[in-house]
């Protein structure tokens, strides 16, 4: 279990403070999603909860062990895919693997395995600074899987992704999650996020807004009412309606039955319209 | 191990593709043409043409008596204006007139050092007393110090030089390279997210830089013993090694205060200078004040030119070892805290 207690950080000590009171906790075995538009201070809780920031304040603690008190073991157990890749260009893809494999102790993945699981295997002897930008993001993500992390820190792991090959990578993300791993999620793309998380947090100006699952906070912010098209005289006629209410149900089952129509769509908000709704900005 | 170990295979296959191998082995094949094709001497003296119009040439003879190259002096009037128009930097001696009333003119261009005028004038002062049958008595004899050495033809007496700051500047200037570099990519980033840690990253640098200033040394060492020098292996590739590691650990804790090549760029110059200053005390050897002994690369320099130029002559290794070990035990100190507080904090 992952709790996080009460975070503050400050970059320059002037008392501006990029995260203010960040607090949650994440179970073993759960997806956490962090959702915030750029600047919101996603990546400095991720920093310092990875170890690469200094905690100033506030308390981090990984099954009840402060993360200042584990050491170099700490490393050991995570996995951490960054939003830029960051990889030796020089190196092919299989070195990148191969060396980031030898810095650990105990079992790693074989590098090659995951090149295949990321779709990489044709590239494997190629130079990375041959890849495009989405081949090195799912280098870097396979790198994050090297160890055999019980905990992963994932930041914006489909970003610059074709639709398949994200498709892909949440897959995996998915499988390891059913394997026991617990995964800290950084990302402005709802639907990933709605699909992905277990529970997510919404992140603005340093402060967390909102954190439920993704369907509590779609029931508890949406409208519940469901919108149905209908074609009269070759017009189209707009009718919103509360399920809640017994007129409204007659209505809709007269609607359908009549087949007059053409689309229904439930009013159920998505997770950015309610992101929007709390912060009043989106997450571009 | 494994892990340092791991790091210095990544580190030999950048230096490899980075290109630095291929530059350390041309900078060896310039130095093999330096070593094979310099001349064994070069005129550093200005040259001199002399005139002896004196009654029964007596000042050619005193001078061939006192071991003077007979070549300096001219046939005739012709032969000495033609040496003169010749070369800018030369000293024109014309003598006339009889032994007991001789006229000296000295000709000197108005570039050519006084101290030179100086040295001829003294020089023909004493050849014109042996040529008036006029000796003091005094008895001049020529000490040998360190009778064991050798006077080491230009070619090899560059090797040193060669190896010592061309070593310097492989560790310096070369790892700060890999560090910009891993900064620009974010590798750095992430391997602090990995449980590599800084002693075997400084570790695996130190292999990889020490390494190819013995390659190098092993080569330049190896042209100079085809050219006659009979070289302390052990000993001269000792002390590159060790004065390879220190400037590879300063440089990598120096790289640790900057972002880029830029920014380190003139710092970094003014360091490898300073490293450099000893050469002037090895090219001018009266040249040696206590700040430039006090430069690391000094000891190295002259220690090495012992191994190289005259290995077994009893010169006391120990203390300049030693201070060569200290420095690179502080380099050591200053590399680990820099990259432990500053390049795997940033």
């Amino acid at each position: 279990m992952i709790e996080v207690r009460d975070v503050y950080h400050d970059y320059e000590g002037k008392g501006a403070y990029a995260v203010q009171g960040v607090s949650f906790t994440i179970p073993d075995g759960a997806i956490f999603g962090f959702l915030g538009p750029s600047g919101a201070g996603k990546s400095t809780v991720q920093g310092i909860m990875t170890g690469l920031l200094r905690l100033q304040k506030g308390s981090v603690r990984y099954d009840g062990s402060d993360i200042g008190s584990m050491g170099r073991s700490f490393f050991q157990r995570i996995g951490v895919s960054f939003e830029h890749p960051n990889l030796y260009g020089k190196l092919t893809g299989y070195e990148n693997l191969k060396y980031f494999a030898g810095l650990f102790q105990g079992p790693t993945e074989d590098p090659m395995q995951l090149l295949d699981m990321v779709g990489l295997a044709d590239a494997a002897k190629r130079r990375a600074s041959a890849y495009s930008k989405g081949m090195k993001q799912r280098l870097v993500f396979a790198r994050a899987l090297i160890n055999k992390p019980s905990i992963l820190f994932l930041d914006e792991p489909t970003s610059g992704l074709d639709p398949a090959t994200a498709e892909r990578i949440k897959a995996l993300i998915l499988e390891k999650r059913d394997a026991g791993c617990t995964v800290f999620l950084t990302t402005h793309n709802m639907l990933d996020a709605d699909r992905l998380c277990d529970t997510v947090a919404f992140l603005n100006s340093g402060r967390i807004v909102a954190m439920d699952s993704p369907r509590e906070l779609k029931l508890a912010y949406g409208s519940r009412s469901v919108k149905v098209e209908t074609r009269v005289d070759g017009r189209i006629e707009t009718h919103t309606l509360f399920p809640a209410r017994e007129e409204d149900r007659n209505q809709l089952s007269q609607l359908i039955s009549s087949g007059t129509a053409e689309t229904v769509h439930s009013q159920e908000a998505t997770l950015e319209e309610i992101f929007i709704k709390l912060t009043g900005r989106g997450l571009g | 191990m494994k892990n340092a170990l791991n790091q210095a295979l990544r580190d030999w296959i950048l230096a490899w593709r980075n290109g630095h191998v291929a530059v350390v082995l041309a900078i060896m094949v310039l130095m093999w043409l330096l070593i094979f094709f310099l001349p064994a001497e070069l005129e550093l003296s200005n040259p001199v043409a002399i005139l002896d119009a004196s009654h029964g040439a007596s000042v050619r003879r005193a001078a061939a008596e006192a071991g003077m190259d007979g070549q300096m002096f001219a046939q005739d009037q012709a032969d000495y204006d033609a040496r003169m128009a010749a070369d800018p930097n030369i000293l024109g001696v014309s003598v006339r007139g009889t032994p007991d009333a001789l006229s000296v003119t000295i000709e000197a261009g108005a570039h050519v050092p006084p101290a030179s005028v100086a040295a001829l004038r003294a020089s023909m002062d004493a050849i014109i007393r042996l040529a008036r049958g006029q000796t003091d008595g005094t008895e001049m004899e020529t000490v040998v110090l360190r009778p064991g050495s050798r006077r080491a033809p230009l070619s090899l007496t560059g090797v040193p030089v060669f190896l010592v700051f061309e070593a310097g500047i492989l560790g310096f200037l070369l790892v700060a390279v890999f560090v910009f570099q891993e900064k620009q990519e974010g590798t750095l980033r992430a391997y602090r997210a990995a449980p590599g840690g800084g002693a075997p990253y400084v570790a695996a640098k130190l292999a990889v830089f020490v390494g190819l200033s013995l390659a190098y040394g092993g080569g330049v060492l190896a042209a100079a013993a085809l050219k006659g020098a009979r070289p302390d292996w052990f000993g001269a590739l000792g002390t590159l090694a060790l004065s390879s590691a220190f400037m590879t650990l300063l440089g990598l804790g120096f790289a640790t205060f900057f972002r880029n090549l830029s920014g380190w760029f003139f710092p970094g110059l003014g360091i490898l200078l300073l490293n450099m200053a000893p050469f002037f005390s090895y090219a001018r050897p009266s040249f040696n004040p206590a700040w430039i002994k006090a430069i690391p690369s000094y000891d190295a320099l002259f220690l090495i030119r012992d191994y190289v130029l005259n290995p077994g002559t009893g010169s006391d290794a120990a203390a300049p070892l030693l201070r060569i070990l200290a420095w690179t035990a502080l380099a050591a100190v200053f590399c680990a805290l820099a990259v432990r507080l500053r390049l795997l904090k940033e």
